[in-house]
């Protein structure tokens, strides 16, 4: 890129000047004996006029042997210039110009301005600065080298390129590696030396080198003459991996799925967020078609659907709960978080389980070279990665922790009921890659995070997350790999009450998964491309215990009895390249899931409520005894049909089926929310969603614009009667209500990936509609009919953008505007008894006040000196500038008998902070 | 970097932020507020407040209608016939002895194993029914109620109302408590005159110091509890109510000051008079948390319009059992020797001005805005620090012991 900025400088400083205006030459004498080129050109510099302009490292070494008598500067340079890849020009202002390779022309080749230019530049990063949905195509990683001196004079069509090809890892020639020019069907091979000789035109060449086993690596060479390019290969097959990745997965206009965006984290630094934490799950937010219920709400609201439909994978086992303090924060470390996948329209096959999204969250690879470090401090929360090479180039760790000491927030709190209490959290988390050989490579992570607050000064809640995984990743041959991965997750709260005479209480929720994943890759031919696979997982939940905290109390110990089941599903897909314009995605899986003793089964009698009192049987399983079975076919096929190089539309289906359900009667996601498992009477919810996009690229990809629509539906989705009780029940479907919901929506996204102002707008229309509907009244809501979901937000803009002033400072800033959310309002008070109560309206009938605010941010960067200790950079950002008062809540309480409506807000003041991160 | 020198040069960066100078400032706001925005929308609904007890006596059903947030007073809905049925055919006519207050003609009490539902006729002519509701169980027990000074969970010292509840048979499990409370209030700045207006003129006016009239100086203040009160022993191991807190009195609450007394009544519900009452109670605290809000809606009793399916009707006919028990106690049985709370109000003595012309004297003024009361010469007080019929009435209740 900056490489045609200054030809087209030069160029212009050629036409304005008149050819050879020098009209008397003058004569120069000096000498060059043991002078380096440059000590020439500088001495030249003082005796005379001229002045030189290049780049040192064009300058070898090379030493000069002549003497100069009255020469003209042309017949010096010739001589000087004799051997080495630098040619020069001389301007009418005795500027001399000297460049590399190529000769600068005094007239613009024919047609320069009417064609396109269609060599392939050097591949610079012009990645988007912090969300990578990435706009590189395979040829535009390629590298450019340029081969010899231009020679205006010479007239010879092909040159002779010759070199050998290395193995990267122990620099041994590798033989028999073809290397070809595919445009013009030439081509050989390497002898057993690794050395190869090919006889090329002039000009740019795409040459290309491919050994199975061996990375394929393409090289534009731009040709001036003979000479010598050798190649050195890696030897792993994840490089390749990757490549297919991001190619397949992320080209926005090229790529088959819908709805898919890449988040990475180290990009993400550089958007203003509350309290100094940079979180990709938050940046998510600011994405058309994912939402929260509010500030400070944890869980995503995905195209409609409800916050537990979100498949939440950090190295592909799930995470329960990725947010600690409310959602305030992320419960991942942004150090060791490489970037997040999201899929919320087509999501793959090898997916499922959850209906609406998939996050698939990566951390980094970790160093097996050099240590690296990362630290933050901030005004809450501090962290720390560090990556630690175990073994040179195979083996790599990555530990990483982060603590709070939010304490002293709650306390400088307005809020009485917050003062008063605690929270605090930490997290940590490693991973461990192992190269063990070329086709083997085994990977392993753990993570670990707990959160604990206090509300009111009797109870302490405290939850935590762990999981560990495994994969090992194998390659069988160029066209077949895969891998086999176990991942345990597990999610538990505690809530210890102790604020009575004799009813002190500790209890505990827990739930537990084990998967084991075998995923294959074939690539058949050039047209069809198999993953297929096969899952299996198991759960086992204790959904409530609840015990008396001393002798004194007489609380029972209850037990819930625990629920285990087995979710299965066999996935194949097939992308599909019909032709250059049409692929296609079709995925199939089938899912699957058992219920498995030891358990006891309620009948309840048909035509009634579901009550205790409707009991007709229970009856009772053995362990491991399958007492109930779901399951069905899910179609995932998106199909793209590509109508110029930079513009397609794309098309997808999809249906899912989810088992496990939170039940919540809180219009957000609470810690204290339990997962429960499908059974007899609570049946697996289901989605199906079509969407339909066009996605068009313009300036060279500088833009990208995308428009989607989507329309989904779903079954049995899963509510309570006004007022469930649901913790520690043990009969919980007679407060559930399945119902359907629908939601449907255009999003719209303009991102600007290149140059110093870049960021994305994005717009959302969407509804999301719910509907429980029975004959009978106490499982009616509002009437059976259509209602707005707690998240049913219309209109969702975001802005994001960030201005890079130098390259040590950057200015960024981020508006949103949301629609306020539906609640329920009181329609009226009644009095009932001596006391005054609410009269609440029909379910979300009512919406807050429309929710906007602008966080603004600065990160100055350390300088970038090569050789330093460590690199630093300050980020401080003011999170709601304009100290919009949001409500997050309207709600109306009974103090006494009288009836008063209040509102909630999470941060109602513009919030500095300031942090401070080192890396080594 | 080679492994073995990482360490080192780790350690010399933990070394580098030490340094480091952390400057934050940071001010979160969680704020709860009253909400500014409008609610336009108002729904007038039925309200019903029907508890047939076991207890031989007229019982009541209380209609009323939903009203505005500015308003005050629930509108009754009157001139409605109401009905209780048996299952066999038995049926208790109601009449309305003041508006919205229906008593049924002859007393009766609620037996068990027996199936009532109420019916309700409105004077506009719509109709209403309620599902069948059963005596949970033939009796209940208040074993004790008793008084202790305590310190509640906040640090405030006060009395505490306590209830020993016990049902050997464990059938009651749903409980549910209201109290009424008496307490003698004494007029701190009570005088036995009082100061009337005899005359005034542009220029001149005239008081007279007379004997009061009636007793204002000690008065009986009487409140019912205003919040619900439920609780269930189904997850304790008896079925047992030991110290169960009804009431809590701060110690500076000026009814505590000279004696005090409250009836409590005790009430075994069924099981969807129980989730009525704890569902209302849910929907009308807030849950503490400002981050997660119990899902709000409008809230069904067991009562249905028979022409409008649709029609939202609020309320509850119950069948429950009851027991009573009252007792009394003074501040000094708690607080021996200490300073009694504080009056209600400050009381200060004043002299209001007399200067000025017809209708500009201020002690004349108050006077006829029976804003002041007479305590000695040339000194006033205002009528709650002299005159305890604004707090409470002064007749004895029947049931008082000094």
């Amino acid at each position: 890129m900056s490489f045609r900025v200054v030809l087209v400088v030069l160029l212009s400083m050629v036409l304005n000047s008149s050819v050879y205006a020098q009209k008397t030459p003058s004569l120069i004498s000096i000498n060059g004996e043991n002078k380096s080129i440059k000590e020439l050109l500088l001495e030249i510099e003082q005796q005379t006029s001229y002045r030189f302009y290049f780049a040192n490292e064009w300058l070898t070494d090379k030493t000069i042997s002549t003497s100069f008598n009255n020469k003209r500067i042309e017949e010096i340079l010739n001589v000087v210039f004799e051997g080495t890849s630098i040619n020069f020009y001389i301007d009418s202002n005795k500027r001399i110009i000297l460049t590399q390779n190529s000769t600068i022309y005094t007239k613009l080749p024919e047609g320069f301005f009417t064609d396109t230019l269609k060599n392939n530049e050097p591949a610079l990063s012009v990645a988007p600065i912090f969300l990578e949905k990435s706009t590189t195509s395979r040829t535009a990683r390629i590298e450019t080298v340029r081969i010899g001196r231009e020679n205006l004079s010479a007239r010879t069509k092909e040159f002779t390129l010759s070199g050998i090809v290395r193995n990267s890892k122990n620099d041994t020639p590798i033989p028999n590696l073809t290397i070809v020019v595919r445009k013009i069907s030439r081509g050989t091979v390497t002898n057993s030396n690794g050395y190869y000789e090919l006889k090329l035109p002039t000009g740019i060449n795409l040459v290309e080198t491919s050994l199975l086993g061996f990375e394929n690596i393409k090289k534009n060479v731009v040709l001036y003459n003979s000479g010598s390019l050798n190649f050195t290969v890696d030897e792993t097959f994840e490089e390749l991996d990757e490549v297919v990745l991001e190619v397949d997965s992320f080209q926005n206009i090229e790529d088959t799925t819908t709805g898919s965006s890449k988040i990475s984290s180290e990009e993400s630094k550089n958007i203003p967020l509350v309290l100094g934490e940079r979180d990709v799950l938050k940046i998510a937010t600011t994405l058309p078609g994912v939402t929260t219920a509010g500030e400070g709400a944890a869980g995503f609201n995905v195209r409609g659907g409800k916050t537990d439909q979100n498949l939440i994978l950090l190295n592909d086992a799930v995470v329960y709960n990725p947010s600690h303090f409310f959602g305030i924060f992320q419960a991942l470390n942004p150090f060791a978080i490489k970037d997040v996948n999201i899929y919320k329209g087509s999501i793959p096959a090898e997916y499922g389980g959850r209906l609406s999204s998939v996050f698939d969250i990566r951390t980094k690879q970790p160093s097996n070279e050099k240590v690296k470090a990362e630290l933050a401090i901030g005004p809450v929360t501090s962290n720390a990665v560090v990556e630690i090479p175990v073994v040179k180039n195979k083996a790599g760790l990555l530990i990483g922790g982060r603590g709070a000491y939010s304490n002293w927030i709650l306390r400088s709190l307005d809020e009485d009921n917050l003062k008063n209490s605690e929270a605090s959290f930490y997290d940590f988390i490693a991973n461990y890659n192992h190269k063990i050989d070329e086709k083997n490579n085994l990977e392993a992570t753990g993570y670990y995070s707990k959160d604990k607050f206090s509300i009111t000064s009797d109870s302490l809640y405290s939850y935590s997350n762990r999981l560990a995984s495994l994969k090992w990743n194998h390659t069988f041959n160029e066209k077949h790999h895969g891998s086999l991965s176990l991942h345990n997750s597990q999610y538990k709260f505690n809530i210890d009450f102790d604020g009575s005479i004799n009813s002190n209480f500790s209890q505990n929720y827990q739930i537990d998964e084990t998967e084991l994943k075998l995923r294959m890759d074939y690539a058949l031919n050039d047209t069809h491309a198999l993953t297929y696979g096969v899952t299996g997982k198991l759960y086992s939940v204790l959904p409530g215990e609840i015990s008396p905290q001393s002798a004194n109390d007489l609380i029972t110990p209850t037990v819930v009895p625990k629920e285990k089941g087995l979710e299965g599903a066999i996935f194949i897909s097939d992308d599909i390249k019909v032709n250059e314009k049409l692929q296609l995605d079709v995925g199939l899986r089938y899912s699957f899931f058992a219920g498995l003793g030891p358990s006891s089964q309620r009948v309840y009698q048909e035509g009634v409520p579901r009550s205790d009192n409707t009991v007709i049987n229970t009856e009772i399983f053995d362990n491991n005894e399958v007492f109930e079975t779901y399951g069905g076919p899910e179609a995932r096929v998106s199909a793209r049909y590509l109508i110029n190089d930079d513009l397609s539309i794309k098309a997808s289906f999809n249906n899912t089926y989810q088992f496990i359900h939170t039940l919540s009667n809180n219009t957000t996601v609470s810690p204290i929310d339990t997962w429960k498992l499908s059974d007899s009477n609570i049946e697996p919810q289901q989605a199906s969603q079509v969407s339909l996009g066009i996605y068009k690229n313009i300036n060279i990809n500088a833009y990208e614009f995308s428009l989607e629509g989507f329309y989904k539906k779903q079954q049995n989705i899963l509510d309570f009667k006004t007022g469930a009780q649901l913790l520690l029940n043990e009969n919980v479907e007679t407060e559930v209500l399945q119902g359907e919901g629908k939601s449907y929506g255009v999003e719209f996204l303009v991102r600007k990936n290149k140059g110093k102002l870049n960021g994305w707008l994005g717009y959302t229309y969407s509804r999301s509609l719910f509907k429980l509907d029975s004959e009978f009244n106490e499982e009616r809501v509002n009437d059976g009919e259509f209602f707005p979901s707690n998240f049913d937000k219309p209109h969702d803009v975001s802005l994001v953008l960030n201005y890079k002033l130098s390259q040590r400072i950057s200015l960024s800033s981020n508006f949103i505007y949301q629609t306020g959310r539906p609640v329920t309002f009181p329609v009226g008070n009644f009095t009932f008894g001596d006391g005054e109560f609410v009269l609440y309206s029909d379910r979300n009938k009512f919406r807050v006040p429309d929710y906007y605010r602008l966080d603004l941010g600065i990160n100055f960067e350390g300088n970038h000196k090569k050789k330093k200790l460590f690199h630093s950079f300050w980020s401080l950002s003011i999170y709601n500038v304009l100290g919009r008062n949001n409500p997050y809540s309207v709600f109306f309480v009974t103090d006494n008998g009288e009836v008063k409506a209040l509102q909630s807000s999470i941060f109602a003041v513009p919030v500095p902070s300031i942090t401070y991160n080192i890396k080594f | 970097m080679h492994v073995n020198n990482t360490y080192s040069f780790f350690k010399s960066c933990i070394g580098c932020y030490s340094w480091v100078l952390i400057l934050f400032l940071t001010m979160v706001s969680s704020c709860i507020e009253p909400f500014e925005g409008a609610v336009n929308s108002f729904e007038d609904v039925l309200v019903v407040n029907a508890t047939i007890t076991n207890e031989i006596k007229k019982q009541e059903v209380s209609l009323t209608r939903s009203f505005r947030f500015e308003e005050e007073v629930a509108p009754a809905e009157v001139n409605a016939e109401v009905v209780i049925r048996t299952e066999d055919g038995d049926q208790y006519i109601f009449e309305e002895v003041s508006p919205g207050k229906y008593e049924s003609i002859i007393p009766f009490a609620a037996e068990i194993n027996k199936e009532y539902s109420l019916t309700i006729l409105t004077e506009g002519g719509s109709s209403y029914e309620s599902s069948t509701m059963q005596l949970p169980v033939q009796e209940t027990n208040i074993d004790d109620l008793y008084a202790e000074r305590i310190t509640n969970d906040d640090g405030i010292e006060g009395v505490g109302i306590f209830v020993d509840s016990f049902d050997a048979t464990s059938n009651s499990n749903y409980y549910r408590h209201e109290y009424i409370e008496t307490f003698k209030i004494i007029a701190p700045f009570w005088s036995p005159f009082d100061i009337v207006v005899t005359g005034e003129g542009v220029s001149t006016f005239s008081t007279a110091i007379i004997l009061r009239e009636r007793e204002e100086r000690t008065c009986y203040g009487s409140a019912p509890s205003k919040n619900i009160q439920v609780a269930s022993t189904l997850a304790l191991s008896e079925d047992r109510l030991t110290k169960y807190n009804v009431r809590f009195i701060e110690a500076d609450n000026y009814i505590l000051t000279h004696r005090y007394s409250v009836l409590v009544r005790q009430y075994v519900q069924s099981p969807a008079a129980f989730s009525y009452y704890e569902t209302l109670r849910g929907l009308s605290q807030t849950s503490g948390n400002v981050f997660s809000e119990d899902q709000p809606g409008f809230l069904a009793g067991n009562i249905r319009s028979i022409e409008n399916p649709r029609e939202n009707v609020a309320g509850l006919f119950e069948v429950a059992a009851v027991d009573e028990k009252r007792i009394f106690f003074d501040y000094e049985d708690f607080f021996p020797n200490e300073a009694p709370p504080p009056y209600i109000s400050d009381c200060i003595p004043f002299s209001p001005s007399t200067e000025g012309g017809l209708g500009e004297r201020d002690l004349l003024n108050l006077i006829y805005d029976d804003a002041v009361r007479y305590y000695a010469p040339g000194l006033v007080v205002t009528n709650r620090c002299g005159d305890c019929t604004t707090l409470g009435s002064n007749v004895i209740p029947d049931f008082w012991i000094e």
